[in-house]
């Protein structure tokens, strides 16, 4: 598994010392210069430019057997799809690395999502989806603050799960 | 893509030790 975002190689390591994942080989791309652009995953107007979130999963002939590219910064995708292309690939899964994220890290290093965040971060979101969602005129509109809303709880209770090993 | 991702490409070569897929993680970071 590779993980590429517009963070530099501190940042990034800093991630794995709170997010240990053993298993993730981090890729930097500041600027996008190198990967992201060249897959059309890059947002110059975000936050001086950004990664579009996506998940692609290649054969091994480098074929794009499933992707999911998201329309914006919050956009992601939702475990069961990326599960079940996976299963379709007959990839089954690895055990995750034991333990699991750690907050009691000495960093100085900005930009290394607290694990304690997450949850607040997630349900913030999910209540914003919700009165997005009773404000909003259109089934487009509706159906847009559902997903949101849906992508939260996923995250929540994979959280959950990871709190509970 | 090959000529634009090396990364991407190595682990892909690394699949012919047994791998059945490379999964590709963009996360939009800069928290």
């Amino acid at each position: 598994m590779i993980a590429i975002s517009v963070d530099d190689a501190e940042r990034q390591a800093a991630m794995f010392r709170r997010w240990p994942t053993p298993n993730v080989q981090y890729v930097s791309d500041p600027g996008g210069d190198v990967y992201l652009q060249a897959l059309g995953l890059f947002d110059p107007k975000e936050r001086g430019g950004i990664a579009l979130p996506a998940m692609l999963v290649l054969d091994p002939d480098g074929n794009e057997m499933f992707a999911y590219r998201g329309r914006d910064f919050a956009d992601r995708i939702h475990d069961e799809d990326v599960v079940a292309a996976l299963e379709a690939l007959d990839v089954g899964p690895i055990d995750p690395p034991a333990g699991g994220p750690i907050d009691e890290v000495d960093i100085q290093q900005r930009g290394a999502f607290q694990p304690h965040l997450f949850a607040p971060y997630f349900r913030g979101n999910r209540s914003a989806a919700v009165a997005i969602g009773l404000r909003a005129e259109g089934d487009e509109a509706r159906s847009l603050a559902r997903q949101h809303r849906t992508m939260c709880d996923a995250m929540l209770e994979a959280w959950e799960a990871v709190r509970a090993r | 893509m090959s000529d634009v991702v090396p990364a991407v490409n190595e682990a892909i070569l690394s699949l012919r030790k047994g791998g059945k897929a490379v999964i590709v993680m963009i996360y939009r970071g800069d928290w």
